[in-house]
């Protein structure tokens, strides 16, 4: 196997060398220079959160809908996997937010918002609320989403850049 | 007081594997050519690099198939095993660093 490095290269286990100090640091600094190099991969489209926004909005309201719920929901479902895939090609990367604390409570934020919409939306459906509060929730998920997702990608990159 | 001798992971002791790792370590997948460029090699050397860590447990790959070219694009991803070994192997190096500074007048 071919060895750039300086550093034995063999199959893992435990190890048999020992890095000084020195190069201790210098493969952490590598790490973290690295980790700065991905976090400037991780750009998201400009077009990607407001088309997000758009699928929730038809989600949200068209579960409203006792005719046409299913035919939204496809649409939404559809329209999130062309996005993640379009998103995965662009970029290269993949990444949820999950895996980072702060991107976690995002998530849940941006769950609890899309929830309560689709809870409102089946109140409407039921006819326990006017059609309007349809709207309002669609409004407010779509809103949610557009604030939710640039804090997300901010969030990936910082911790990327700060990660060693 | 004596210091214990830490264990480092020798798959790890490679920059570009450790690099490797520590990028995975963050994001859930990334492409080939996305890793490739990123660290700045041939094809080659990082196909030997991910077969080491393969063959580790530290990471798997699967191809998926781009539907613009129709050719497969392979997807690379840290298993746990492998996050296990990266934050054990980052925390020994950071033990081995602090030795810079108390070294260092």
């Amino acid at each position: 196997m071919e060895n750039n490095s300086g550093m034995p290269s063999s199959s893992p286990g435990p190890a048999r060398a020992q890095p000084s100090a020195a190069e201790a640091q210098a493969a952490l600094d590598a790490l973290a220079q690295g980790r700065g190099a991905l976090a400037e991969l991780a750009i998201t489209p400009w077009w990607y959160h407001p088309v997000l926004a758009g699928l929730v909005f038809v989600f949200v309201v068209g579960t409203a809908s006792a005719q046409f719920w299913y035919l939204t929901f496809l649409a939404y479902m559809v329209g999130l996997a062309w996005l993640v895939r379009a998103y995965r090609n662009l970029t290269g990367i993949w990444a949820n937010g999950w895996k980072i604390a702060q991107g976690r409570m995002l998530s849940v934020v941006l769950f609890a918002v899309l929830l309560a919409g689709v809870l409102t939306s089946l109140a409407v459906r039921r006819g326990q609320l006017d059609w309007w509060w349809a709207v309002v929730a669609a409004v407010v998920g779509a809103l949610t989403t557009l604030w939710v997702g640039p804090r997300l990608d901010a969030t990936l990159r910082a911790a990327l850049r700060s990660a060693t | 007081m004596s210091r214990a001798t830490p264990a480092l992971d020798i798959s790890l002791l490679e920059p570009k594997r450790l690099q490797i790792c520590g990028a995975l370590g963050v994001i859930d997948e990334m492409e080939f050519g996305t890793l490739r460029d990123l660290l700045g090699v041939a094809d080659s050397v990082l196909s030997k690099h991910l077969k080491t860590l393969e063959e580790a447990g530290y990471v798997s790959s699967s191809k998926q198939k781009a539907r613009e070219t129709g050719r497969p694009r392979t997807w690379v991803k840290l298993t746990r095993s492998g996050r296990i070994a990266l934050l054990g192997h980052v925390a020994q190096l950071r033990q081995l660093a602090q030795d810079v500074g108390a070294t260092t007048p």
